[in-house]
């Protein structure tokens, strides 16, 4: 009886072990479109004998297994921070490009429009309305230098308010991180509790690397910890440490610390590396620019401006208020406020004497002028190197985005064609594809000369 | 106004190429060699045409290069991965002309869950 008994626990054990694949099975397809869910594989195993005479006790669920390659995961981490970067610069650096304004439309054309004016005073040096048009284009133009750097002022603060939206995110993903790793600690080994809430830990995880370059290290009780910025840690088991944005002086933007060590300049991935990179490296970087060229405009039309004479015959005096220095000249470039409420005062002759134009045509010849870049280019010029440099800027880091979009495709579509599969044949089927892909290679470097060939044929 | 038709043809390749590198698609892969193959002899040959074609030409080209500059960048991840995981399964990524493996020391620890 008890041969019989056995045979009929054994085999309920073995319907039962069948009857969880199915179900895994059924959980496996309704999630199938559900973020961070890693395909499900029951592991069944053989259940020994009691003793030498029986064959065996059938077969039961060892483990629940879930299908992740951690290696793909890993390089999925490594490219998301990457590419998020790229777009947060392109998105962030496209705002300041249109602030630029299009060619001929922006201080382009309010530089020639100032020399014009000061072209056709020289042709009526006594006019009044021709000073008072003189007057008006260097009003116009000093205030569309205060507007340009006061645009770039406030995109860096409109940066700020992303880049706390992004801390904000951060400290609630890394709280959930934190809670995460708490209930896995606690969660029976290999039970699909444990396998759901990791599932949950990938999906917070991707997130996290989409806002900023994270590294996870594995914990002996089955948690993760996770560092940002180059080894700050974020999360450590159960506890999650607060990453604190706060405003600085003296221009007020926002300076990130971590455990009260300030790591604003360690972050360099994800979507808050590119609006830190935007905020810090390439405004300055324009706002020196049109420093500089603020800067030499108010000097070069002040010196021939000094070296004048006006209405009266008196020496002239400074057109623009001098620049302190170069850094801010933008922000501050104003005309004189004693020439904006005088215009006899403003100097278009290079004699005291009366309808001599010398100087307002030596002002008028400075749109041909190499004062700048070491005498290398005109003011126009350096504009438009400028607004190029702000369009070329824009244009690599979309370019690059979409380059870094195109690897996290791929290791997506990989980790998926993998996921599941035996090692043995995930390592064949890498090599397949490898090979598939150094077949087209070795014709890459003969399309390339072609390439060339043709284009010289072509002439361009 | 149309471009030389060997440029066209190279750069749509190129884009398939890409695209199937992008996307894991191993059957086109193998399809595109040969078509590679055959658009690079006809670049050799064939005679460019008239002037506004020349400008839609080199408009190709520069396409083609850079879908090839995008070929070469995924080609890379797939070479880098490819040595990751052979590395992670303490075997190297050798394989002989036919495409046989040699064979692969199993790492259990790789199959767990992360």
């Amino acid at each position: 009886m008890s041969g019989l008994f056995s045979a009929l626990t054994s085999a309920t054990r073995a319907l039962e072990a069948q009857r969880f694949g199915l179900e895994l099975t059924g959980q496996n397809i309704a999630n199938v479109n559900t973020p961070g869910y890693a395909r499900r594989e029951v592991v069944l195993a053989s259940v020994p004998p009691n003793d030498l005479f029986s064959a065996g006790n059938g077969v039961d669920v060892e483990a629940v297994r879930a299908a992740r390659d951690r290696m793909l995961e890993r390089r999925l981490q490594m490219e998301r921070p990457a590419e998020q970067r790229d777009a947060a610069i392109a998105d962030t650096l496209s705002v300041v490009d249109a602030a630029i304004g299009r060619p001929g439309q922006s201080i382009d054309a309010l530089l020639d429009a100032f020399f014009d004016s000061a072209s056709r005073l020289s042709e009526d040096p006594t006019s009044t309305p021709a000073r008072y048009e003189t007057i008006r284009a260097g009003q116009s133009l000093a205030s569309a230098f205060r507007d340009m750097a006061g645009r770039m002022d406030t995109e860096q603060h409109a940066i700020d308010t992303q880049i706390q939206g992004a801390v904000d995110e951060i400290n609630d993903l890394a709280g959930r991180f934190a809670s995460l790793n708490s209930r896995i600690g606690a969660a029976t080994d290999g039970s699909t509790i444990e396998l759901q809430l990791r599932d949950e830990q990938s999906t917070v995880l991707d997130r996290l690397s989409q806002l900023v370059d994270v590294d996870t290290v594995a914990r002996s009780g089955g948690g993760v910890d996770l560092t940002i910025g180059g080894g700050h840690p974020l999360v450590i088991g159960a506890s999650a440490i607060r990453l604190e944005a706060t405003s600085t002086p003296p221009d007020g933007l926002l300076a990130l610390a971590c455990n009260g060590q300030t790591i604003t300049s360690d972050i360099a991935g994800g979507r808050l590396g590119g609006f830190l990179q935007v905020r810090d490296v390439f405004i300055p970087g324009y706002l020196d620019r049109l420093d500089a060229l603020a800067y030499q405009v108010a000097t070069e039309v002040n010196a021939l401006h000094a070296d004048g004479y006006d209405a009266a015959g008196n020496a002239g005096g400074a057109f623009f208020v001098a620049p302190a220095a170069v850094a801010g000249a933008a922000a501050s470039l104003a005309l004189d406020p004693d020439l904006e409420a005088d215009p006899q005062l403003l100097a278009a002759a290079g004699v005291p004497a009366a309808g001599d134009n010398q100087t307002a045509r030596a002002i008028a010849g400075l749109r041909d002028m190499r004062v700048m870049n070491g005498g290398q280019s005109t003011l126009s010029e350096a504009w438009a190197q400028f607004a190029y440099r702000v369009g070329s800027d824009t244009q690599a880091a979309r370019h690059e985005q979409l380059s870094r979009a195109d690897i996290v495709k791929q290791v997506a579509a990989l980790a998926d064609a993998v996921s599941g599969v035996s090692l043995d044949e995930e390592a064949m089927m890498m090599l397949r594809f490898q090979r598939a892909y150094e077949a087209n290679a070795q014709f890459f470097r003969a399309v390339d000369e072609s390439i060339d060939t043709l284009l010289q044929m072509i002439g361009s | 106004m149309r471009p030389h038709p060997a440029a066209l043809r190279l750069r749509s390749i190129l884009d398939r190429l890409a695209s199937a590198l992008a996307t894991v698609n191993i059957d086109t892969l193998l399809a595109c060699e040969a078509e590679l193959a055959a658009a690079l002899a006809d670049l050799g040959g064939g005679r460019l045409a008239d002037e506004p074609s020349r400008e839609a030409t080199v408009r190709e080209l520069a396409a083609a290069r850079s879908a090839l500059t995008r070929c070469r960048r995924l080609g890379a991840t797939i070479g880098d991965l490819t040595r990751m995981s052979m590395a992670a399964r303490g075997d190297s990524p050798a394989y002989g002309r036919q495409g046989e493996t040699r064979p692969t020391t199993r790492v259990h620890s790789l199959e767990a869950k992360v």
